[in-house]
């Protein structure tokens, strides 16, 4: 009699237990990330290669609820660009919609599958419930940079807003301290809101344009956050912001480096 | 709290209709909750535990929890309330002991604390800046339950709101069983 129960539950439990990618979910709110400092990896990634005057890199942004776009993307990227053709992709950030580690890790598996090495920074999004300690884990640092050639590239968290605009994002003095130890011909800033948007602190919008706009080796300050494209000098002085679109209308931005010069280009997929 | 309160004006109100007027020991009784409960996962807390209230017919069931996930699956130790309701069909009795209830379709409402989430958007947002909160979650299980003697063990596949509205906006990137995750629970029945 109860050996047929057994049986039944047995069934039960193997259907079940493969039924289910990740089986057990302890919280939304839960810090399990997949995989560790995947900025740092890919920066290691990215020094093994031998750098060149003339280089490109791809940028994406607000992939968060795109996942279809984001396996096209990957597809497309993969399809389209040698691997000499392309140095590294960016992120602008928001990875997540929820800053949830179940989204983190579907972006995971997603990007896994690029050929290019891949360093995003922190977007609002992905600072929402634990997410910003999850960043911290699954990424790295929020504000960190690597070079490629005589090229650097500063990364960092700029969502002020989240903090409800206390003053410490993006965190200027670090800033600061990292132009000025700068020895790169080119340097390229990302980060999440562009300082045109009413989500940039606005106590520290004229600083943060003046601090770049002071640096005479500052090539491109690149975003994402309002989903759509823009690309002009917003402040008139003769530094170039970019708005990366949001990944979700098939949109991602290739730059090509060319010594000191930039070109800008709009791509589709 | 306020979900405390319904519990007990239920309980209260099914006093007043057994209308039993010398028995204390029967108000206690009705007061007590039916089954005393402990779950593994299942997006309510890395454990979980509570009590149930089941219908005289057995067929509801309600249910309040705490959860809790410790500091190494969270940056801080998540702590959270659940309450559970679920409808039980399919009942099954396998010899004088044994009982199966294949079906137990539940809804469950999970409530996170701590500063770091929101259930109201804090003031620094504009309205509708977020379309969601951060500390509130809304589940929905599947399982069956197994009850030996005064005991019982159940499992639950289980989505939540937000799972589920990101399976909808990319169905076609994340898979059905992405969705999806189990708990596990032992069930004491104290009547």
């Amino acid at each position: 009699m109860y050996y047929r129960i057994y049986v039944l539950l047995l069934f039960f439990t193997a259907f079940f237990f493969s039924a289910c990618k990740r089986n057990f979910q302890y919280s939304v709110l839960e810090v399990r990330p997949l995989d560790r400092e995947i900025n740092q990896k890919s920066i290691a990634e990215i020094n093994q290669l031998s750098p060149k005057d003339t280089f490109s890199f791809l940028i994406m942004s607000d992939s968060q609820v795109a996942y279809k776009p984001l396996e096209s993307f990957v597809r497309h990227v993969n399809k389209t660009y040698a691997k000499d053709s392309v140095a590294f992709i960016l992120h602008a950030g928001d990875f997540t919609d929820y800053g949830a580690n179940f989204e983190y890790n579907l972006y995971y598996e997603l990007t896994e599958k690029l050929n290019f090495p891949v360093v995003g920074c922190i977007g609002n999004h992905d600072m929402l419930g634990n997410g910003q300690e999850i960043y911290r884990k699954f990424f790295g640092p929020e504000n960190f940079t690597f070079t490629y050639g005589a090229n650097r590239f500063i990364l960092f968290n700029n969502n002020g807003r989240e903090v409800g605009f206390n003053g410490t994002l993006p965190d200027l003095s670090w800033l600061n301290t990292e132009i000025l130890n700068a020895r790169e011909d080119n340097l390229f800033f990302i980060s999440h809101v562009p300082p045109m948007s009413d989500d940039f602190d606005p106590a520290l919008r004229d600083d943060f344009v003046d601090l770049l706009a002071a640096n005479k080796s500052t090539r491109l300050s690149i975003h994402g956050h309002t989903h759509s494209f823009e690309y002009g000098e917003f402040f008139n002085d003769g530094v170039p912001y970019l708005v990366v679109p949001t990944l979700l209308k098939k949109e991602y931005v290739k730059v090509t480096v060319f010594g000191n010069e930039i070109l800008v280009q709009q791509k589709y997929f | 709290m306020r979900c405390f309160a319904i519990l007990i004006l239920i309980s209260l109100h099914l006093n007043v209709l057994a209308n039993e007027p010398d028995s204390t020991q029967r108000i206690i009784d009705r007061l007590l909750p039916n089954n005393v409960v402990l779950q593994f996962a299942g997006n309510i807390g890395m454990f979980s535990t509570g009590v149930r209230y089941v219908t005289p017919n057995k067929h509801w069931k309600g249910g309040i929890m705490y959860g809790f996930v410790p500091a190494r699956y969270a940056d801080d130790p998540i702590h959270s309330l659940t309450l559970k309701g679920q409808y039980s069909g399919f009942h099954r009795e396998y010899g004088a002991d044994t009982k199966v209830e294949w079906l137990n379709v539940g809804i469950w409402y999970n409530s996170s604390f701590g500063s770091k989430y929101f259930k109201k958007l804090p003031g620094y947002y504009d309205s509708g800046y977020y379309y969601f909160t951060t500390a509130l979650n809304v589940g929905l299980t599947l399982g069956s339950e197994l009850k030996y003697k005064k005991w019982g063990i159940y499992y639950e596949l289980g989505t939540t709101d937000k799972r589920t509205i990101n399976y909808i906006k990319s169905a076609k990137a994340i898979t059905w069983h992405e969705m999806w995750n189990i708990g596990l629970g032992v069930v004491y029945h104290l009547k």
